[in-house]
């Protein structure tokens, strides 16, 4: 990766890498804006590399010069997100395409091992995850290691890269996908509707969700509109409700599945389970696929089939 | 303060001008007697109908909403209708799935001389809502709340 970017940059063939730099501590990586061949030894690339790096391309819309971003599978749909929305453009963009074993839920690692131990660094193989610390290498298996998104991974080979630098992995099975949102769907009303409003009560409304997310570049965002005010600034159950539906309504068709909003949200609402829902109806209704996976297949409310199925008459 | 016992359900209807409203209208004019718990709000399309506006009259205290436009094929804007077919499957899921009952959205064709289908349409949600009961979910509290609430069951 450090090769990349130094000889793009040395041939000035971008004026900016975006990647991944080492943090205070192990488990945290930063995003990193490399300009300089010399700076691109800070680059880093571990299985602490959860973020997604594509929105940033949109700070350098304008900018005269090309620029290099870091994908994996998943953030290749956010960067497909992008190029279909006329966020950015193609030929603006140098992609680095790393094929992805998956990237660890640092927090999950950390509830393994003892408080306070300090982690050094990690690794993932096919079947294990190795998670150095100071007090030696602990191996645990990847399923209870890995974040949420990357058990089933349907793109762990980037779907969009001018570069790979790895061998491409091959895609699991992926029968089990919506397993999570198949059981929510089987609760009495009830139920979910408890469930939710539990979570959505809890919402700050700090829209870390809306900020993260490549389906959401608006350049007024409904949300920070007063007129009209579809959503007011009170806080409380039924407008934190408007907002999660209506967030998902603009997301639907578009969400790519990328899972940055859950882990942006600071009071770990599970906002997978309710953009999933939507990718699964979606797909199952439409014949569509995970959005962001094909740069020629434009989101389905976008577009319709008279054969559509109907349940209105 | 009304008493549950005088509850009476509020329909929100959105009917696209060129059909459906031209369909309530016949069934007017045909004197066909139909529940007054609808309320029309006449919209130039179904395609017009963005699920805020849905989200909205549940606030604000509707227990159903009825969205009709023309029959697929025969939209004013030609496609407005298939446009909001797949938005309001999505939607209606999604509202199912946070814990809605789907019966309080329902979304229906209906051209302009079928005024009997409007009626029948409207009753029929009507008795269905009848027998759920007021709306909570996401229900807001009156301005003017007074600390006793309105419609607990
Ligand atoms: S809604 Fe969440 S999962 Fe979907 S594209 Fe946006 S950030 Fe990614
Ligand atoms: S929430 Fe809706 S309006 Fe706001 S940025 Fe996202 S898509 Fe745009
Ligand atoms: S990030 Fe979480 S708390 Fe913040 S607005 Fe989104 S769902 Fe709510
Ligand atoms: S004009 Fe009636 S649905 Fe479009």
């Amino acid at each position: 990766m450090r090769e990349t970017a130094r000889q793009l940059l040395r041939e000035r063939e971008v004026g900016l890498v975006i990647g991944y730099a080492a943090g205070s501590e192990a488990y945290w990586v930063t995003p990193a804006f490399i300009k300089e061949e010399a700076q691109a030894d800070r680059l880093v690339w571990n299985p602490f590399c959860v973020n997604s790096l594509a929105k940033y391309l949109i700070n350098y819309h304008h900018e005269p010069y090309k620029v290099a971003v870091v994908v994996k599978g998943c953030d290749s749909r956010a960067l497909v997100r992008l190029l279909q929305d006329n966020q950015v453009q193609r030929e603006k963009v140098v992609v680095i395409g790393i094929p992805c074993l998956g990237v660890v839920d640092a927090k999950a690692a950390a509830l393994k091992i003892a408080p306070g131990t300090r982690i050094l660094g990690a690794s993932v193989t096919d079947g294990e995850f190795l998670l150095q610390t100071e007090s030696g290498t602990l191996s645990l298996p990847r399923g209870e290691a890995l974040c949420a998104k990357c058990r089933y991974c349907e793109n762990p080979t980037p779907v969009l890269a001018d570069t790979l630098l790895a061998e491409e992995v091959a895609a699991e099975p992926a029968a089990n996908i919506y397993a999570e949102v198949r059981e929510v769907e089987s609760w009495p009303r009830e139920k979910r509707s408890a469930f939710w409003d539990g979570h959505f009560q809890r919402c700050l409304r700090c829209y870390a969700c809306r900020n993260i997310c490549p389906a959401c570049t608006c350049r007024e965002c409904v949300f920070d509109q007063t007129d009209p005010c579809w959503v007011a600034k009170a806080h409380n159950l039924s407008e934190n409700t408007a907002f999660h539906l209506i967030r998902a309504m603009h997301v639907a068709g578009r969400c790519v599945d990328c899972g940055e909003c859950e882990r942006a949200c600071p009071v770990n609402i599970p906002l997978r389970l309710l953009n999933q829902k939507v990718i699964k109806d979606i797909k199952e209704l439409f014949g569509v696929s995970t959005p962001g996976s094909r740069l020629d297949e434009m989101p389905a409310l976008g577009m319709f089939a008279t054969e559509d199925p109907d349940e209105f008459n | 303060m009304s008493l549950d016992s005088q509850w009476e359900p509020k329909i929100v209807g959105f009917c696209c001008n060129w059909c459906s409203y031209a369909g309530a209208d016949l069934a007017g004019l045909n004197r066909l007697s139909y529940s007054p718990t609808v309320r029309i709000v006449r919209v130039p399309c179904s395609g017009r109908v963005n699920p805020a506006f849905i989200i909205r009259a549940f606030q604000r205290g509707a227990d159903a909403v009825l969205v009709s436009g023309c029959h697929p094929g025969d939209c004013h804007y030609v496609s407005g209708n298939y446009h909001a077919r797949r938005r309001f499957l999505v939607f209606k899921r999604l509202l199912e799935y946070v814990g809605f009952e789907g019966e309080r959205l329902q979304v229906r064709w209906i051209s302009g001389s079928e005024g009997a289908k409007f009626a029948q349409t409207v009753d029929e949600l009507d008795r269905k809502i009848k027998a759920l009961g007021p709306n909570k979910k996401m229900r807001q509290e009156p301005p003017g709340f007074s600390g006793v609430k309105d419609h607990e069951g």
